[in-house]
């Protein structure tokens, strides 16, 4: 299903920045919503290498920013677009 | 195209209905099932004559005249083996092959044993008698000499060719060269002996019997042994008739056990009169010129008859070749039955043949042309040992077998069956022992391997049944369903895909990786112009691959939610000429490839027929 341009643009505006924050060389793709209504797909990709991240919808809404934060750096570093020690390194410089 | 060269070749595809099996009457199953065994003689005796001379290299010379009685040795093991096959014909009319005798009475291993040494006879026989038959040919026509292999190969091709458009075994194809040769091969005989008798006595002065004596040690011995040894290879396709019973006419078992005696007859005064032809002509093998030409050149000269014979022989031997050509896709499918092969063994071609069976075995044995050069006194010692070890784990099957049924005269026919097997169990071991060195061993080693393989191969089956079995297999849960499109870009070709992944996905995804740098702002208002509610997931691909990130995507897809299935929906553009695919990526083929082994993704493709 896909999401309206305005709802895109508010959803890149929240997830954009905190993927600059993992890693610059990371690029937010395209936003995909399912049919159900119920995940949310942040296509991302890093050099080569795309990842679809998933996201609850019903609870993307209301979720706080350190948590979607944790969700997607979770996710990064399960894939292997963030290294484990990146982000830790980039806060304390 | 290939269709119609197929046709050409092959003929037109024949329906099932039209397989039936033909009786014959003994006088012309004798000519079906005999080519194998009575060609032998052919090239049975000049082994046997080789393996005498080939002393004198170690500086040990044995007399010619010790064919003969090797000749009668010979002979006798003929006339025991076929007592003893006898005994099967009675215990099984609808056929007793090797493989179902050992395999019904001494368990699936013995089977098995029985049924690889049977594969590979099939191979060696096809090697034997076509290298054995382009010798005659070469014998005649020395000139084409040089060209053996080649035209090995090509008598190959033809047969193959032949069966492939469902020559069968023919009475009418097989009486005329059989009945010719067995003509042909008394002819020499009977002719040598009157003219030595005769008139050619004096024109060839044989060495005296008592004039070399021999010092008997264990050289002489072995070499004895192994001229039997080689000499024995005149009994190969022996067993035929008990492969072949069902062809015979009623009573089947009778009909074939005369027919059995008659071929082990015609196979023991040939090489018995072949031998004595060698001692009173002096006829000593060597390579280019083989003794049955040797012999016919001598006692006819090199006139009509002598060409008669090379031709018969010729004739025989490439019928000889045949007979494999009709039991090795037999015994394949058989054993494939049995799922100790691939199933594509058992299954029956165009022309209701085992194609599969024919082709692997006519590359089997072309190879094995190739490797030796096509010379027959190189084969031999590979073929022996697989003969005798089939003859007797289906004798001492066949003894089993009658201590089993208990029924009267079984202990007689035990009794014969048991001389059988020991005497074969002795001549494999002479065989074994004899040859081994000479190339035996890869018989040896290649036996175990074949069983092995049987085996491995019905374990997957086994594996692949219980995958693949309803027992104790809850039915699955109602799935979401994925469709990922990759795309070059919006084109008529794709329209029909997105409409295809619609009808059959709820969620549907079009993907395209950007390798020229294009504008995504531009490729994405293109796209909403044609399919506005599919998303298109831009990738970028810094290296230019296609492949590397769409495969990824596609996992990555298939990852995004639990319990899905994700089906990839390739559009593909069929162009109107076979010759236009060559100007055209094949993009969707190379992911089908990717994508084979990923389980959960089913990849499939939307057609679109180019007009022009």
């Amino acid at each position: 299903m896909e999401l309206s341009p305005e709802r895109k643009r508010s959803i890149r505006a929240r997830i954009a920045p905190l993927l600059a924050e993992f890693d610059s060389e990371i690029e937010l793709i395209e936003l995909i919503l399912d049919s159900g209504k119920q995940h949310l797909g942040v296509v991302v990709q890093k050099g080569e290498q795309p990842a679809m991240l998933r996201l609850d919808w019903l609870h993307y809404v209301s979720m706080p920013e350190a948590e979607l934060r944790e969700t997607l750096l979770t996710q990064l570093r399960h894939k292997g677009l963030v290294a484990d020690d990146r982000v830790g390194d980039k806060r304390q410089s | 195209m290939l269709r119609q060269l197929k046709k050409l070749l092959v003929g037109s595809p024949l329906e099932t209905a039209a397989l039936h099996e033909q009786r014959l009457a003994k006088k012309l199953a004798l000519p079906v099932l005999s080519s194998d065994c009575v060609s032998s003689v052919a090239y049975g005796t000049e082994e046997m004559l080789l393996a005498l001379t080939a002393g004198a290299a170690i500086g040990v010379t044995l007399p010619l005249y010790y064919g003969i009685p090797i000749g009668a040795a010979i002979a006798g093991l003929a006339a025991i083996v076929a007592i003893s096959y006898g005994q099967t014909l009675y215990a099984y009319p609808t056929g007793g092959g090797a493989y179902t005798v050992a395999k019904e009475n001494l368990g699936v291993t013995a089977g098995l044993v029985a049924g690889a040494a049977l594969l590979i006879d099939y191979v060696l026989t096809v090697a034997v008698s076509i290298a054995a038959g382009i010798a005659a040919l070469t014998s005649a026509f020395p000139v084409l000499y040089a060209h053996r292999v080649a035209l090995c190969l090509l008598a190959i091709a033809g047969i193959l060719l032949a069966n492939l458009r469902g020559v069968r075994e023919s009475a009418a194809l097989f009486a005329g060269p059989v009945y010719l040769f067995i003509f042909s091969a008394y002819l020499l005989v009977v002719g040598g002996l009157v003219r030595y008798v005769t008139a050619g006595a004096a024109a060839v002065a044989p060495v005296p019997m008592q004039a070399q004596s021999v010092t008997w040690n264990f050289a002489v011995v072995f070499l004895l042994l192994r001229a039997f040894a080689s000499g024995s290879a005149a009994l190969t396709g022996i067993e035929a008739v008990a492969n072949g019973v069902r062809i015979f006419r009623p009573p089947v078992s009778r009909n074939a056990a005369i027919t059995l005696y008659i071929m082990a007859t015609l196979l023991g005064t040939l090489t018995v009169g072949i031998s004595t032809l060698a001692y009173l002509y002096r006829v000593i093998p060597h390579e280019g010129e083989t003794v049955l030409s040797q012999l016919g050149r001598t006692i006819f000269g090199t006139g009509p008859v002598y060409y008669l014979i090379q031709v018969a022989t010729l004739a025989i031997l490439i019928l000889a070749a045949n007979t494999s050509f009709a039991d090795f896709p037999r015994l394949a499918s058989v054993l494939a039955q049995d799922r100790f092969l691939p199933r594509q063994f058992a299954n029956l071609g165009d022309r209701l043949v085992f194609s599969n069976g024919l082709l692997v075995l006519s590359a089997a044995a072309g190879g094995l042309l190739v490797l030796f050069g096509a010379k027959v006194h190189s084969l031999i010692p590979l073929y022996m040992v697989g003969v005798f070890l089939s003859f007797t784990l289906s004798q001492s099957g066949m003894v089993q077998h009658w201590r089993a049924v208990r029924e009267p005269g079984a202990g007689r026919r035990a009794i014969l069956n048991a001389i059988g097997a020991t005497t074969t169990g002795l001549v494999l071991v002479v065989v074994a022992v004899a040859k081994f060195a000479h190339g035996a061993w890869l018989v040896v080693v290649a036996i175990p391997t074949l069983v092995w393989l049987c085996r491995q191969v019905r374990q997957h089956y086994y594996v692949v049944g219980r995958e693949l079995s309803l027992a104790d297999y809850e039915k699955p849960e109602p799935r979401k369903h994925l469709a990922v499109v990759p795309v070059a870009g919006m084109t008529r070709a794709v329209l029909p895909a997105i409409e295809y992944a619609r009808a059959i996905a709820q969620d549907v995804i079009a993907v395209t990786v950007n390798v020229s740098d294009q504008p995504r702002e531009q490729l994405q208002a293109h796209w909403n112009a044609w399919a506005p509610d599919v998303p298109l997931v831009v990738l970028n691909s810094p290296y230019r691959s296609i492949l590397r990130p769409l495969i990824r995507f596609i996992e990555e897809a298939d990852s995004w939610r639990e319990d899905d299935i994700v089906t990839v929906v390739l559009p593909e553009f069929v162009p109107r000429r076979w010759w236009h695919y060559f100007l055209h990526n094949q993009t969707s083929l190379m992911i089908r490839a990717a994508l084979y082994f990923k389980p959960k993704i089913v990849v499939t493709s939307v057609p679109h027929h180019l007009r022009r």
